[in-house]
């Protein structure tokens, strides 16, 4: 490259990275930019493109503009992968120029971007990410979240599990951080409400073959067993779990052991299974029969799931927000105290946030596998789900 | 441990071997003639899941689809070798890195490929109905399927080691595995040979996607946790070593097996544990070949 060129490739790229700055400028009818970072490659795949289904219906649902604002959305992958979802949330931030950032599922990539947004002072949006310490002491004024804490989706297990199923619990969870925090809520209740622990294993992430597994589980003869595996893991164990005829201990785990991704390669081998979630497809509320219909018109082919269902309320707090602030996307304190006091009329049920953390205030339901059809339906339902005080300063 | 739990573990260790054998196999055979470290064995492996799923979709048969997956992967992993290892070999013939570069590429590629058709959704290969349901010897329960999957591990390995062993073909290969200039001046053509045996590497992998597919779930990124571990074997094994590869795999099921039931917090380490003894005392892994001459 001759001196010439290069100073007209700088003097054009100088011009270019300039031109947002600019368009700022320009006032109302300038686009609300927002940041989409979710796993859309690599193993958190599927769930990435659920939740992305989940905000575009919301954002066909609310309209293409706010105020006649045009929303722009900037889309990211992360790939599940905390540094490479690091560096993509500044090129967000700082390249994009986005207020606003939906972000992500991986708990690894939300815990590694949470300083880098809380300092930048954007709205950070976490529609499924599960960390706890986003309630406690990583808690930021800048985060809400639209799934539920890891302490919502295993915690009442072990009340619910110890009043309903056995005094005796095996535990086997993926050797993983969210493995191993929610196995340790789920035995801090159950053995708080008097149960034992009767064995515990945490095969690796990955694990195809559970057939190991299996006659450790038998040998300790425990009524139930509380069970957190992801994706292709929850898949494999709930197959090989009923050809090993292991069916007379009964299994109990956050939604993504059964969730409506996996079940239809799960199939029979699921039914009996219990779960906890925030959302069940076959809840019969008129605001999730509305819900089911109309994202199964907008996605043919696909299924209401927890995932697209929390991208759905992400998107009505987003646009309820920003028209609260008759569009001025930079007055963050109005966009938090607007989220601050929603209360959201969810597929899932009545939705408000905690003051106090910004974790989600909702009904959890039990929910147990039936055949036919193959599908979750709701047993019990635990009212007002709170995260415990783990010492949040919101600031 | 009562003995009915002793005797569990070990069948449960052999059948976690069995599944690795069906794709350490493969990845050791080609390595031992060409020397290459196939990345692309899990992306074959991933696609031959698919083929059979597909068939299985279109069709209905499990058998059709047990049939069509190695096939269509011979086919793909003859191409890929003809067109795109053999140039690239050729072009740099003492270069390990970029054959394994290339093949690493291959399996990001066919990932995404697989994403576009098949979705990035889990979804399960049904058995056929056959080979539903247990049999429980001496109050052990074992899946008819699992012994399916034994069975299939221990009738390709009898398969290949006649075909190694006892065949024209296998001559040649034995020849130019130990000295591939020779082998070509003594009129072998490796080229060709070459061609054929990855070919067959890849149709292994098809055998084992279809058959480890039924066992757990079909996704874009299923050959990874597999191959990994296969790796793992072929390292313990001997790099190249056909008696090495069933051997690690016995091993490894074992060992993980047994690790589950009696330290079960340690099971990821002690894989590990194990593979660093072995190569501490026979570097080259159990049945390693002496270094060759290049």
């Amino acid at each position: 490259m001759n001196r010439r060129r290069f100073l007209k490739t700088t003097a054009t790229l100088a011009a270019t990275a300039a031109l947002p700055a600019f368009v700022r400028e320009v006032g109302a009818s300038t686009p609300i930019r927002v940041g989409i970072m979710l796993p859309l490659s690599k193993v958190m795949t599927a769930l990435g493109d659920s939740t992305l289904s989940g905000l575009m219906f919301g954002h066909k649902q609310f309209g293409a503009e706010i105020d006649g604002r045009p929303i722009e959305f900037f889309r990211e992958d992360d790939a599940s992968d905390p540094s490479l979802g690091l560096s993509k949330v500044r090129k967000l931030v700082e390249k994009d120029n986005v207020d606003i950032v939906i972000a992500t599922v991986s708990s690894g990539v939300a815990a590694a971007i949470r300083n880098y947004l809380h300092d930048s002072k954007r709205l950070w949006l976490n529609p499924i990410a599960t960390n706890d310490t986003l309630a406690e002491k990583e808690c930021s004024k800048y985060h809400f979240r639209f799934s539920a804490s890891g302490w919502q989706i295993a915690a009442p297990l072990g009340t619910w599990g110890k009043a309903k199923l056995g005094d005796r619990a095996y535990v086997l969870a993926s050797n993983y951080a969210y493995g191993q925090q929610t196995s340790a809520h789920f035995k801090k209740t159950f053995t708080a409400a008097g149960g034992t622990i009767a064995g515990e294993a945490f095969p690796p992430l990955g694990t195809n073959n559970f057939a190991p597994y299996f006659q450790p589980m038998r040998d300790a003869k425990p009524p139930f067993a509380f069970v957190n595996l992801v994706g292709s893991d929850a898949v494999a164990f709930v197959k090989q779990y009923a050809e090993f005829g292991m069916q007379t201990i009964k299994v109990i785990g956050p939604v993504n052991l059964i969730d409506e991704t996996l079940l239809p390669a799960q199939g029979e081998a699921a039914v009996g299974i219990y779960s906890i979630s925030y959302y069940t497809p076959s809840y019969d509320i008129p605001r999730n029969r509305w819900y089911s219909k109309a994202y199964k018109e907008f996605a043919p082919g696909k299924e209401p799931d927890h995932f697209n269902a929390a991208g759905f309320d992400l998107m009505q707090a987003l646009y309820g927000a920003v028209k609260s602030t008759r569009g001025d996307v930079s007055n963050k304190e109005k966009l938090i105290q607007w989220i601050e006091s929603a209360k959201l009329d969810s597929p899932r049920g009545p939705l408000r946030f905690d003051p106090k953390n910004h974790n989600p205030i909702q009904d959890q339901h039990i929910r147990i596998v039936e055949a036919k059809p193959l599908r979750s339906v709701v047993v019990d339902t635990l009212k007002d789900s709170t995260h415990p005080d783990g010492g949040c300063k919101l600031a | 441990m009562s003995l009915t739990s002793i005797v569990t573990q070990m069948l449960m260790g052999l059948t976690v071997g069995a599944n690795l054998i069906l794709l350490a196999t493969g990845l050791t055979l080609v390595f031992g003639l060409m020397e290459i470290i196939n990345f692309a064995h899990s992306a074959l492996f991933m696609l031959g899941a698919y083929v059979g799923y597909t068939t299985y979709r279109l069709s209905g048969s499990f058998w059709l689809a047990l049939l069509m997956a190695p096939i269509a992967m011979a086919l793909l992993g003859g191409v890929l070798e003809r067109f795109l290892l053999r140039p690239l070999r050729e072009k740099y013939p003492t270069s390990h890195l970029l054959p394994l570069l290339l093949t690493f590429g291959l399996t990001l590629f066919f990932e995404g490929v697989a994403k576009m058709i098949w979705s990035a959704d889990i979804v399960s290969l049904p058995k056929p109905a056959v080979l539903g349901g247990v049999i429980t010897p001496a109050g052990v329960t074992l899946p008819i399927y699992w012994i399916f999957a034994l069975v299939t591990a221990g009738v390709l390995v009898c398969g290949l080691w006649l075909l190694v062993e006892r065949t024209a073909l296998g001559l040649k290969i034995r020849a130019a595995t130990q000295d591939p200039t020779m082998a070509a001046i003594l009129g072998v053509d490796v080229k060709r040979l070459n061609t054929a045996v990855f070919a067959l590497g890849s149709a292994l992998a098809g055998v084992a996607g279809v058959v480890l597919g039924a066992l757990t779930s079909l996704y874009p990124q299923m050959g990874l946790t597999f191959v990994i571990d296969a790796f793992i074997v072929i390292v313990i094994g001997g790099l190249g070593s056909f008696k090495g590869a069933i051997l690690g795999s016995l091993l490894l099921g074992q060992v993980q097996s047994f690790g589950v039931a009696l330290l079960p917090e340690f099971t990821n380490p002690l894989v590990f544990l194990v593979m660093a003894v072995i190569l501490i005392f026979r570097p080259s892994g159990i049945f390693g070949a002496v270094q060759r001459r290049s």
